[in-house]
């Protein structure tokens, strides 16, 4: 009996002491770390604020996915670092990671997202004050700021609110993307089966394109798992920050995740059937950083040429960056290259 | 599927213990307990909760080989209705109201069992500053959800006032799930660890 009082003391005391512990980071002196909630249009959005709090460049990260969430982006080192020089403002989208709320399937659509984005960059520059704003776009997020910045209805008046676009790796072209990322993949298969390496594997893999020939909302998922596996997501070692993060719930990161990536929509009709931009890309004249991934096998490499020519900003206001060992994560395989290049972008476009 | 034999073989211990005389006690419960909200994700994480809970007892039988409660095994069901409190840094409080269920076993020296079925209402208060975007502009207001709530845990413990047959306190852990919606049409999983004092008001009809 004695035993069993202790053991549940000890388990009650050790709980405690788990659950207890502070996990707040040291925030060096001269530097914010903010939370916030945009409420727009019946959705929650969760925007942090951090970085050097005198400088008055902000950078909008927006998200991959669609449906993943921008707060455990910070732990990438590429990210991280430019809070040394500027403030970056990291925001959730619609029904994605800790977003709160209840958004019905028809509100998950590119034209809706984009009304969120242009909340949070108002957010930016009402609230805090923000003279000089940038975008910054990463894979689904660079689909999701091109369509902001290049449609036709209100693209012109987004512009006019920023100073700059930084396209990292982004979706703009998703029917072609997802064209030169199967064949990304095939020429991998092909590769190791003649190199006898995973033979069986990826003999699956020739199999699973013979049986889905195009890449849908429904098999999107099974598809980056054979990119992860052909190394076409990240291609080589990396590192990570361990930042404090909100206390999120994986549960529903995992869900909505699921929720936004199988119900994303343009013009009502799946992003993997329809999207791409290509055709609005002249209607961009901001100055644009475009950064992209040698071995991405998501995003193929492939769609930085059309990305570059076809925008219409002037040759002195854009500039093109291929990282030679990186696949879909320049800003954490390549996080040196990332922020040397970024911090460039952002100082002579002040 | 596991989890569903584990609680199936609780029910079926304890209702095994039903059978008996009608208990020669007037009971009732309270418990406080500390509740550690595990997530799954990486790195694990331990968000803290606390919760709680009153026992009404509605129905309770004691074994009957024996004269006193020291030496019966008690099987009683109570109505348990509960407060719990859940806090995650910089995204919610969920402040939660519940009615519950409870079926606890509780044998000669006082070590007993419990499974308990837990409906109720979340509200879902934001952790930080929220700013509504209406019309072009922004305004401070407050924001919460209002969420469903359904839970159920499965604990052990000891109360040492079995054995004295009076009113006293007891020690109680375990282990259960629960669910809250909407969040996006989904109901989103949590499971904690249970770790409480219980209290046992123990009269003699």
């Amino acid at each position: 009996m004695k035993k069993i009082c202790s053991l549940l003391l000890i388990a009650t005391i050790c709980m405690v002491m788990i659950t207890a512990c502070s996990k707040k980071e040291d925030i060096p002196a001269g530097t914010i770390d903010e939370f916030y909630f945009i409420k727009n249009e019946g959705a929650v959005l969760p925007v942090r604020v951090a970085g050097k709090e005198s400088s008055g460049n902000y950078i909008i990260v927006t998200h991959g996915g669609p449906g993943n969430t921008a707060q455990t982006m910070r732990n990438s080192i590429g990210l991280h670092d430019l809070e040394k020089n500027f403030i970056v403002v990291y925001w959730d989208q619609r029904a994605s990671g800790i977003s709160q709320g209840n958004t019905p399937t028809d509100e998950i659509s590119i034209e809706q997202f984009s009304r969120d984005l242009d909340a949070v960059v108002e957010f930016v520059k009402q609230v805090k004050g923000a003279t000089n704003v940038y975008l910054l776009g990463h894979s689904w997020g660079g689909g999701l700021s091109t369509y902001y910045l290049a449609n036709p209805e209100n693209g012109v008046a987004h512009q006019a609110k920023l100073k700059g676009f930084i396209m990292d790796a982004g979706g703009y072209n998703v029917v072609g993307g997802m064209q030169l990322s199967m064949q990304y993949v095939m020429d991998y298969a092909n590769q190791s089966i003649s190199n006898n390496k995973d033979k069986n594997y990826w003999k699956g893999y020739q199999d699973y394109v013979s049986q889905n020939p195009k890449i849908t909302k429904d098999n999107f998922l099974d598809h980056a798992e054979y990119v992860k596996k052909a190394k076409g997501v990240f291609f080589g070692s990396y590192e990570l920050y361990s930042s404090s993060l909100p206390d999120y719930e994986f549960d529903a990161f995992l869900k909505n995740f699921n929720y936004v990536n199988a119900n994303m929509k343009i013009g009502g009709q799946s992003i993997f059937d329809v999207m791409d931009l290509t055709p609005l890309l002249g209607n961009i004249t901001l100055p644009t950083l475009v950064i992209w991934g040698n071995k991405d096998g998501l995003l193929p490499v492939g769609l930085a040429d059309p990305f570059y020519n076809g925008i219409a900003t002037t040759n002195a206001n854009k500039t093109k960056k291929i990282y030679a060992d990186c696949a879909h994560e320049p800003q954490t395989e390549e996080p040196v290259l990332f922020q040397t290049d970024v911090t460039k972008f952002i100082l002579d476009h002040q | 599927m596991k989890y569903l034999y584990l609680i199936l073989l609780t029910i079926i211990l304890t209702t095994s213990g039903y059978a008996g005389d009608k208990s020669s006690y007037r009971k009732a419960i309270i418990g406080i307990n500390y509740l550690a909200d595990i997530d799954v994700g990486d790195p694990l994480r331990f968000e803290p909760g606390f919760n709680l809970e009153g026992g009404w007892r509605l129905l309770g039988r004691e074994s009957s080989n024996g004269k006193s409660s020291s030496s019966t095994t008690e099987t009683d069901i109570y109505l348990k209705p509960g407060f719990s409190y859940f806090k995650r840094t910089n995204y919610y409080t969920g402040l939660v109201i519940s009615s519950g269920l409870c079926l606890r076993t509780t044998f000669k020296r006082g070590v007993f069992f419990e499974i308990n079925a837990t409906p109720g209402y979340m509200h879902k208060i934001y952790n930080a500053d929220v700013y509504d975007y209406s019309n072009g502009s922004f305004s401070k207001s407050r924001a919460s959800d209002p969420n469903l709530f359904l839970g159920g845990d499965i604990n052990m413990g000891i109360d040492f006032s079995k054995k004295k047959e009076t009113s006293g306190i007891g020690l109680i852990g375990g282990a259960g799930f629960f669910w809250r919606f909407p969040n996006n049409s989904n109901w989103v999983r949590h499971q904690y660890l249970k770790l409480g004092l219980t209290f046992t008001v123990r009269t003699k009809r």
